[in-house]
C-alpha cells in the first residue's frame, strides 16, 4: 500500500539480469493466456458458464457412453448410442466447436482492441505473425481438444472392452484414430477460421458472434437454393455452404452417405471441400496479418 | 559536435525528417531530434502530436515520411530491438481481469524473460506496488494502474523506456516517487523519453526538452535556455478585481506594463517584468483602494507558452 502520509521511500531500481528467451516462449504465453480467456478463468462465474457449458456437452455423451458400456455388457456404442461411432460423434462435437469459437474468437480478438491492450504486444520483441499465431493458436488449441479427447475417450473406452484385449483393440483400430485426427483438422479450421475471420473485422463482440453463427447456419440454405435452380454454373452457388465442408470431409473420411449434401448431389468431389477449407484457412490467416500488420 | 539543440552527441535514438499524416490530418510535420542516454521531456499541449511522435519512436505507427532509428536500426525491420524498449503507452493497454503481478509477468513472458514472476516482483516494488501485486487490476485507482504500466514497461530492464504521459492520475506521493524513479534510471545511462502536457512536471525530472507545438518542433534543449530565448516576448497575466478600469489606466501609466485589455473585470496584461508587476500592482490595488481577487500568470500553461513559442517565431 501507499503511503498518504508525505514519505516517499526509495526503494531503488533492481534491473532483472536473468535469462533471456525467444520468441517462442512469447508465443507460448500467448496462447497460454487465450486458453484461460475461452474458458473465463480468473473471470467472473458468469463467464465460466458458457464455456464449461460446452465442455460439458462435449464430453459427457462419450463418458456417459463408455460408462454405460462398461456397466452394462449388452451396450453396444455402434447401435445401442445415439452417436454410433466416431464419425456420428463428430456430428456432435462439430456443433460444440461451432458454438465455442463463436463466443471464443470474439472474446480473443475484439477484446485485445477494445481495451486498448494491443500496445502490450505491439512493444515486446513480436511481430504481427506471433500475436496471429498466439490467438489462433488458442483457439484452434481449444476446438482440437474438443474434438479429440471425447474421440480419445470413447476409443480407449471401447478398446478396453474389446474381447481381443486393449492393446490389440487398440492397434486394430488405429486407422480410426487416424481418421478422427484428419477429420479434426478439417473441423477446427473450417469452422474456426470463419470465427477469426468476423472477429478481425468486427468492432464488438456479440454482433461478432452473431454474424459468424447466422453465416454459418444460413449458408446450407442458400446451397439448397443454388441447387434447385437451373441457371448456368447456380451449381457453384452450392460451394457456399461453410457448415458442410467440413461434414463432406468427414463423411468422405469415414466412408459415410453424402447424397444429402448439395455439393455432392451436384456433382462436385469431395477433396473439393478439403481444398475449399485449406483456402479459407490461408485466406484467414493473410487477411489477419493485413489487418493486425497495421497495429503490430 | 553539432550545434542544434534538437540533437544529441550520442544519439540511441533518432528522428529525422519525420512526417505522419492521417487522412487530411498532420499530426507530426518535418520533425528532427535525437535522444540519447538521459532523460528528455517531450512537451507540448493536448493534441500537439506527442503521440504520434512517441508511437512512432516504438515502431507501434510507421512515419508517412523520414524515418526514425532506434540504436542505428528501424525498430519495425528488427523486432528483436524491442528488447532495448519499455513503453508505456498513455492509453488503458491493460488486463483488468488479472492482477498486477500476473500482468507485470505476462508482460515478461512477452519479453522472453525466463523467470517473470521474480522479474515481475522486482518491477512492482520498484514502484510501490508489492502490496497490491496479487489484486486485479479493474480495481485500480488511475494511479495505480499508471504504475502497474510503468512496471510492464521496467520488467525487462530496457536501455530506452518511453513513457507517454506517465504521470497522469498519480497522487503527489507516488509522482515524487516516480520522478526519482525515472532520474535513476536515467543517471544510470537508460534513454528516457517522457512525454507530458504539464510543464512542471518536466521542470522536476529534467533540463532538456523537446517541445512540439502543432505537430512541429516548437523548441528543443535547456528549459532555461529556451526561456531566455523567450525573453523578448512578453508574460502574460491575469487579474481579477474591483474598479477595473480605474485599475486597468493606473496599470498602463508603468512602463513595465505593455498593454491591458479589460474584460468583465478581468485584466490581461502583458509585461516583460514578472516579478516586478507584482509590487506594482500591490502597490497600486493599496493606493487605490482595489480588491484584488486573483493574480495570476498565464504563462502558467503549457499552452500559454507554446503560444508564445509558435507566435515569437
Amino acid at each position: 500500500m501507499s503511503d498518504r502520509t508525505g514519505v516517499v521511500y526509495d526503494l531503488g531500481y533492481q534491473p532483472y539480469e536473468g535469462q533471456r528467451l525467444g520468441r517462442v516462449g512469447a508465443i507460448k504465453a500467448m496462447i497460454k493466456d487465450g486458453l484461460r480467456r475461452t474458458f473465463g478463468i480468473r473471470r467472473k462465474a458468469r463467464k465460466k458458464v458458457y464455456p464449461w457449458s460446452m465442455v460439458a456437452l462435449a464430453f459427457l455423451p462419450a463418458a456417459v457412453f463408455v460408462g454405460l458400456s462398461f456397466a452394462i455388457s449388452s451396450f453396444a456404442p455402434d447401435t445401442d448410442s445415439p452417436f454410433g461411432g466416431h464419425a456420428e460423434y463428430i456430428g456432435l462435437v462439430g456443433t460444440v466447436i461451432i458454438l465455442f469459437v463463436a463466443s471464443a474468437a470474439p472474446n480473443l480478438l475484439i477484446s485485445d482492441r477494445e481495451d486498448g491492450v494491443l500496445a502490450v504486444y505491439s512493444s515486446r520483441p513480436l511481430t504481427a505473425w506471433d500475436y496471429i499465431w498466439g490467438r489462433a493458436g488458442a483457439l484452434a488449441g481449444v476446438a482440437a481438444a474438443f474434438f479429440l479427447l471425447p474421440n480419445l475417450i470413447m476409443y480407449v473406452g471401447f478398446a478396453a472392452l474389446d474381447d481381443r484385449g486393449l492393446a490389440s483393440a487398440l492397434l486394430n483400430n488405429s486407422d480410426d484414430l487416424i481418421k478422427v485426427i484428419i477429420t479434426m483438422v478439417a473441423y477446427v479450421v473450417g469452422y474456426g477460421a470463419p470465427a477469426l475471420l468476423v472477429s478481425t473485422y468486427a468492432r464488438r463482440v456479440g454482433p461478432a458472434a452473431g454474424t459468424y453463427l447466422a453465416v454459418i447456419f444460413i449458408s446450407p440454405a442458400f446451397a439448397e437454393m443454388f441447387r434447385n435452380l437451373n441457371f448456368a454454373g447456380s451449381r457453384y452457388g452450392t460451394l457456399i455452404s461453410l457448415l458442410q465442408h467440413p461434414e463432406v470431409v468427414r463423411n468422405w473420411v469415414f466412408e459415410r452417405s453424402q447424397s444429402n449434401i448439395p455439393m455432392i448431389s451436384v456433382g462436385f468431389e469431395p477433396w473439393l471441400s478439403a481444398v475449399i477449407i485449406g483456402l479459407l484457412g490461408v485466406g484467414t490467416v493473410y487477411l489477419m496479418a493485413r489487418r493486425y500488420r497495421r497495429e503490430l | 559536435m553539432n550545434d542544434n539543440p534538437a540533437l544529441v552527441a550520442d544519439p540511441t535514438v533518432e528522428v529525422t525528417g519525420v512526417s505522419k499524416w492521417f487522412g487530411q490530418k498532420v499530426a507530426v510535420s518535418d520533425v528532427t531530434c535525437s535522444f540519447g542516454p538521459g532523460l528528455t521531456g517531450l512537451l507540448g499541449p493536448n493534441g500537439a502530436g506527442k503521440t504520434t511522435l512517441l508511437r512512432m519512436l516504438t515502431g507501434l505507427i510507421l512515419p508517412s515520411q523520414g524515418e526514425v532509428l532506434v540504436k542505428g536500426a528501424l525498430p519495425r525491420a528488427e523486432v528483436d530491438r524491442f528488447r532495448d524498449l519499455g513503453f508505456v503507452p498513455e492509453e488503458s493497454a491493460l488486463y483488468n481481469t488479472l492482477t498486477a503481478r500476473q500482468y507485470v509477468a505476462y508482460a515478461a513472458t512477452l519479453t522472453g524473460l525466463d523467470q517473470p514472476e521474480e522479474a515481475a516482483d522486482i518491477a512492482l516494488e520498484t514502484v510501490e506496488l508489492t502490496g497490491d501485486a496479487n489484486r486485479q487490476i479493474g480495481g485500480f485507482s488511475k494511479g495505480m494502474r499508471q504504475r502497474t504500466k510503468v512496471a510492464a514497461a521496467l520488467v525487462h530492464n530496457p536501455e530506452i523506456l518511453v513513457l507517454d504521459e506517465p504521470l497522469n492520475g498519480t497522487d503527489p506521493v507516488q509522482r515524487a516517487h516516480l520522478i526519482k524513479l525515472f532520474g535513476k534510471l536515467a543517471a544510470r545511462g537508460h534513454t528516457l523519453i517522457v512525454s507530458s502536457h504539464v510543464l512542471q512536471e518536466v521542470e522536476r525530472m529534467t533540463d532538456r526538452v523537446i517541445a512540439i507545438v502543432d505537430g512541429k518542433l516548437a523548441a528543443a534543449g535547456d528549459i532555461g535556455a529556451i526561456r531566455r530565448a523567450m525573453s523578448d516576448i512578453p508574460y502574460r497575466v491575469l487579474i481579477e478585481c474591483d474598479k477595473d478600469r480605474q485599475f486597468a489606466a493606473a496599470l498602463l501609466n508603468s512602463e513595465a506594463v505593455y498593454s491591458v485589455t479589460v474584460d468583465d473585470s478581468r485584466l490581461r496584461l502583458e509585461t516583460s517584468d514578472l516579478l516586478g508587476l507584482g509590487s506594482l500592482v500591490a502597490g497600486l490595488a493599496r493606493e487605490l483602494d482595489v480588491r484584488i481577487v486573483r493574480f495570476a500568470p498565464e504563462d502558467e500553461s503549457l499552452e500559454s507558452v507554446f503560444r508564445y513559442l509558435v507566435g515569437g517565431r
